[in-house]
């Protein structure tokens, strides 16, 4: 099994999760991930190839990584969130890459607009502790919360706290508490 | 007193930044359970403690790993330094520790070290259940007038509400929305009842985020 990402490549970083998580063997090969690097062509994301099998984007890598090797890690069909959250237009992701990659920084709006998507998962994460599911797709985590934790934990690159995001913050020391978590460039290690 | 959190916003081992009245704030609990409030700013070199973290009962500097808790000369005290482990932290590194009580749900700070007075209507309440916290672009005075505007499906505004705690009350139910002025014209509001029921509790909580939501769309250019 070979993953093709980089250290610095928030869209990756699911992945590089699920694989610690689950403890499963992967040879890796560092790309350079950037979006200036990407800018126009080449696949966009992480990059697995497993037993003649390759999936691109994390969307796709997650769920051949869980179906194949932990079937409790898949969330219950129809859950709907991890498209939208693994979407290179999802805004939290467009305005941390616009923060880091360009001078001028995302426009107000879509700042905004990203504090308004993490408000979204802060509202559904509320109600779910109400109901006793303290994770994204109910009782369990599942590659959902994976997909979800970057965006949220990454947020202070683009000028976003959490301090207006109780729920979140609960959920981020909830999948931080997860045995074999790891951390990536802008997610403290101690928290 | 100014309501910073629910209680179950900040779980021991957890810390926050939020600020009361302009004021930045971090709000932290220790593993013992005991929550605090100092000024959001470390007296070494300035960063904010908010980026910190809890390690037993001491909150910790992400920028150097000083230290703070409490210790026999109060609250806020430089406990270690990692860079010069056999050194006994000057007095004069200690952080500004807020009055910081827990009622009716909720961790109330005053922003003075005289500041210790909670508003009437917040006790005597309890016991009550946390709904949530929203947080919104307007100041406090809009988003009082706001709930005042909208009180809870089955209920209406009591008369008592005095200026921070807004009490609904109806026939089955006593809700109570305690206002939070923060800073840059932003404030929030941490609403609890004092009926445990679920149904009940998540109705609340999709009130106060449609209040929350129809002020924030207000306010769009």
């Amino acid at each position: 099994m070979i993953l093709y990402d980089n250290d610095l490549d928030a869209d990756a970083y699911p992945v590089r999760l699920l694989l610690s998580v689950l403890a499963l063997p992967c040879d890796r090969v560092v790309i350079d991930s950037s979006p200036l690097a990407l800018r126009g062509h080449g696949p966009r994301g992480p990059v697995l190839e497993d037993d003649g099998t390759r999936a691109v984007g994390a969307a796709a890598v997650l769920r051949h990584l869980a179906a194949q090797y932990a079937p409790n890690w898949l969330p219950p069909s129809g859950d709907s969130l991890l498209p939208a959250l693994t979407s290179p237009r999802f805004a939290p992701r467009q305005a941390r890459l616009l923060a880091l990659f360009t001078a001028e920084g995302p426009p107000l709006g879509l700042v905004e607009e990203a504090a308004h998507r993490l408000q979204d998962l802060d509202d559904h994460l509320t109600l779910g502790e109400f109901d006793g599911c303290p994770w994204f797709a109910g009782e369990r985590p599942t590659i959902t919360d994976l997909a979800a934790f970057g965006p949220a934990a990454l947020s202070n690159d683009y000028g976003v706290e959490h301090d207006a995001f109780p729920a979140l913050r609960r959920w981020i020391r909830r999948v931080r508490a997860l045995p074999g978590f790891v951390p990536m460039p802008g997610v403290p290690q101690y928290c | 007193m100014i309501p910073v959190s629910l209680s179950s916003g900040v779980e021991p081992g957890a810390r926050t930044g939020t600020s009361a009245d302009g004021l930045p704030v971090v709000v932290w609990r220790g593993q013992d359970g005991t929550v605090h409030a100092w000024a959001d700013r470390c007296p070494h070199r300035g960063m904010r403690l908010s980026f910190g973290f809890v390690r037993e009962n001491a909150l910790t500097c992400i920028y150097h790993g000083w230290a703070f808790g409490p210790a026999d000369g109060g609250d806020g005290r430089c406990l270690s330094v990692p860079a010069h482990p056999g050194m006994t932290p000057p007095a004069k590194a200690t952080v500004p520790a807020l009055p910081t009580v827990e009622a009716l749900g909720m961790i109330w700070v005053g922003t003075t070290p005289g500041d210790t007075v909670l508003p009437q209507d917040a006790v005597g309440r309890e016991p009550v259940h946390p709904v949530r916290s929203v947080t919104v672009p307007v100041p406090a005075a809009a988003l009082r007038a706001a709930f005042e505007a909208a009180p809870p499906p089955g209920t209406e505004i009591a008369e008592t509400s005095c200026d921070g705690v807004l009490t609904f009350k109806g026939p089955a139910d006593l809700v109570i929305a305690a206002i939070q002025g923060r800073s840059d014209g932003t404030s929030s509001a941490h609403v609890v009842t004092v009926n445990p029921g679920v149904p009940g509790r998540k109705a609340l909580c999709a009130w106060a985020a449609l209040v929350r939501d129809h002020l924030a769309a207000a306010v769009l250019p």
